[in-house]
């Protein structure tokens, strides 16, 4: 395993799961589902093409990522809690599972001799925290649960459905094929090349109506423009005809197009010079199957350089949250990574942040383009199962 | 007309293997739909399975009818289970006004629940709440059937999972399952502790008996020391999403203000079920489900989940019929550990 991991590697800690894993209508593949530090010792929910996922860190800080359902009665485990000793405990009956393994380790009634432990104490979601959830906060506490001790022996075969996940370059990643999970591959070398760079990095997340598909063609289109990021990555004409290089096969194939176009995309008086003439050469390198993506820029002159992580997440046959790191360096590192930061916040505020991606991811079924052929030969068919009204 | 008795099938019937609530409208029950006290002349909308329930009083009488009263002949409803009379029937017991779902031919006063630690007349208004659950009915029958839940989801109002023992019983006909839990030396949960004095631990007998076909609940909860907690609680299917319980409470061995206080903290308690049971939802109605998994302390609700199915089975095959065993009105007074009219 080439990925960075939080603790122990998830790939040394894989077992067998407690139940097959379900088809979550994607590729199989390792995809992104959320940047490292939206993920706590508190479960949250993320979803990942038709799956919900329940995604915590375990008490040594490896990141576990659980389908969102207790096998007992079907509450989302994101609703619960992590105890002392780490477990996974279901909200509505204390159900624990394991975090390795998703195999069920306790259950708060449960003795051998129907004589519950003296050392379980289960006083769970108090009337003030229910009452938060009733005024609409959906406030629970982030208090780790009681400890529930070893299994009695008697609790079921059986277990939840646990995903192979892990963090690389800020970003958890989850497995969702049935067999073992891979190397990294193409993020290893994402991964790399972004821990070379030394700056100053601002995030951004949004959801974007739009197939995961189209999105990332709009990635291979014009990242800059895509992502918000004109002023670090180009958004404006393209100068020269672009250069594509395609590289691996199956999985693990991608591509590779280099663009050189003005940096700000601004209105053009008739047939006058456009009024900015600063020229950007971002290369962007895609991965096929799931469309995460590094963009590098290298410095010129007085402009610093950049990499640009943005990664995918199909949640819904046409909405894809785009999460994205951007990396600056040299000279103005610090100012270009504040104003890309300002303008993201600035789109959130008022609503316009999936504008513009969606503008891009729309017109590329229109646009003639060669890095856009390139992808289309390279992406597996199956792709496509998500996108274009098969049952996922 | 009385509903057909029939004696038990020779042949075995076929179980559903999955559970799978909210997809048949089992018939031929009472419906609680609405406390009397709450039908005037201005009409009362209620619903059975999606059907809709004008409730209205006329006079003495509680009229429940598929249209508004007054609407035109052409425009009428002419539901199914009004016989053409856009009526349903209706018989007011307990404090409630009950509708019949199913053939009227079929409806029987017989075929009304016995509910023998309530007053026949029903209680005060003032013991009396409606709380709305966003899932669909099955779902809240099963909760009130499964007590571990309250030892992790209202720990502070019945106590947390210490004891020195612990039994759940479970009986069924073909009509009712009944839960009988029994614990002893358990802790005294934060909301009693006013009422104990100096006692440090309590035993409990908590009872629900669940009408399967109506999901008309009865609960006694017995803690000694600690309160005396007496329910009626129906369990009206309104749609899939949808479950209204009014509910009837005789709270006892407590002080008159804790007396009067006591039915509001159904909506606290209502609101950590419902907090549940809404996520739970849509995960039980959608086709090919995960099978569940279970311990023994789920046997109720399994046992439900199987009287349930049964039921469906028989529907399924045109017999609504209630089996000999399966009487509603039998008297389930030493079930729920009551004395009538106490």
């Amino acid at each position: 395993m080439t990925g960075t991991t939080t603790g122990s590697s998830p790939a040394a800690d894989h077992r067998t799961p407690a139940r097959p894993r379900p088809s979550v209508g994607l590729p199989d593949a390792w995809w992104p589902i959320a940047h490292g530090d939206e993920i706590g010792r508190h479960p949250r929910a993320f979803r990942i093409g038709t799956r919900d996922l329940a995604v915590y860190r375990d008490l040594q800080g490896v990141v576990r990522a659980v389908d969102d359902s207790c096998p007992h009665r079907r509450l989302p485990l994101s609703m619960g809690r992590i105890t002392e000793d780490g477990h996974l405990q279901c909200a509505y009956h204390g159900w624990c599972f394991d975090g390795a393994t998703g195999q069920c380790t306790a259950i708060p009634n449960l003795s051998r001799t129907e004589r519950v432990p003296r050392g379980i104490k289960v006083a769970a979601f108090t009337t003030a925290e229910n009452l938060a959830d009733a005024l609409g906060f959906g406030l629970r506490t982030r208090i780790a649960g009681a400890a529930v001790g070893e299994p009695s022996g008697e609790e079921p075969d059986g277990g939840t459905t646990m995903f192979d996940a892990v963090l690389a370059d800020g970003l958890i990643l989850v497995w969702t094929g049935a067999s073992e999970p891979p190397d990294l591959g193409p993020l290893a070398e994402a991964q790399s090349s972004a821990h070379t760079v030394d700056g100053h990095t601002v995030t951004g997340t949004v959801l974007v109506r739009s197939a995961y598909t189209d999105l990332a063609e709009a990635l291979v289109l014009n990242p800059g423009a895509t992502l918000g990021l004109s002023g670090l990555l180009g958004a404006g004409p393209e100068v020269s005809a672009p250069v594509v290089r395609t590289g691996g096969s199956g999985a693990g194939a991608t591509v590779t197009v280099e663009r050189s176009r003005l940096a700000r995309d601004l209105p053009r008086l008739a047939t006058y010079e456009d009024a900015s003439r600063r020229v950007v050469t971002c290369a962007t390198t895609l991965s096929a199957t799931t469309g995460l993506a590094r963009m590098a820029v290298e410095p010129s002159g007085r402009h610093g350089g950049c990499h640009v992580l943005a990664a995918l997440t199909p949640v819904g046959r046409y909405r894809t949250v785009l999460r994205w790191r951007a990396t600056s360096s040299g000279t103005g590192a610090i100012v270009r990574s504040t104003l890309a930061a300002a303008s993201s916040v600035r789109r959130r505020l008022i609503r316009t942040a999936s504008d513009v991606p969606e503008a891009v991811a729309d017109s590329v079924t229109t646009t003639v383009d060669d890095g856009l052929e390139a992808l289309r030969s390279l992406r597996p068919a199956e792709s496509f199962q998500h996108t274009q009204g098969g049952t996922p | 007309m009385t509903a057909p008795t029939a004696t038990a099938p020779q042949a075995a019937v076929t179980v559903p293997a999955e559970f799978r609530p909210a997809t048949f409208a089992l018939r031929d029950t009472w419906f609680p739909l609405v406390h009397s006290s709450d039908v005037r002349r201005r009409p009362v909308r209620r619903a059975m399975h999606g059907e809709p329930v004008i409730l209205s009083r006329d006079g003495d009488r509680i009229r429940a009818t598929d249209d508004l009263p007054g609407a035109p002949p052409a425009l009428r409803r002419d539901g199914e289970f009004t016989g053409g009379t856009g009526e349903y029937p209706v018989v007011e017991r307990y404090g409630y006004a009950w509708v019949w779902y199913g053939d009227p031919e079929h409806a029987s006063a017989d075929l009304l629940p016995s509910v023998p630690h309530i007053p026949i007349e029903g209680m005060p208004r003032r013991f009396q709440g409606s709380i709305v659950f966003d899932c669909t009915y099955e779902l809240i029958c099963e909760n009130l059937l499964d007590l571990t839940h309250a030892d992790f989801l209202h720990s502070k109002l019945t106590g947390d999972s210490l004891s020195e023992d612990d039994v759940v019983e479970v009986k069924s006909t073909s009509e009712t399952v009944t839960m009988i839990r029994t614990a002893h030396g358990r802790p005294i949960p934060d909301m009693q502790k006013s009422l104990v004095g100096d006692a440090k631990t309590q035993d409990i007998r908590v009872v629900t008996i669940t009408h399967v076909r109506s999901g008309v609940c009865l609960l006694h909860g017995d803690f000694m020391p600690g309160m005396d907690i007496r329910m009626l609680h129906p369990v009206n299917p309104e749609s899939r999403t949808r479950a209204r319980t009014p509910v009837t409470y005789d709270p006892q061995r407590m002080p008159g203000y804790a007396r009067a206080l006591f039915p509001y903290t159904a909506h606290l308690v209502g609101r950590q079920d419902n907090w549940a049971v809404r996520s739970q939802n849509d995960r039980y109605l959608q086709p090919g489900g995960q099978r569940d998994l279970s311990s023994r302390f789920d046997k109720a609700g399994l046992r439900y989940r199987r009287v349930y199915n049964e039921l469906v089975t028989r529907q399924l095959a045109g017999d609504y019929s209630y089996l000999a065993d399966g009487d509603p009105g039998r008297d389930v007074s030493e079930e729920l550990g009551v004395t009538p009219g106490s």
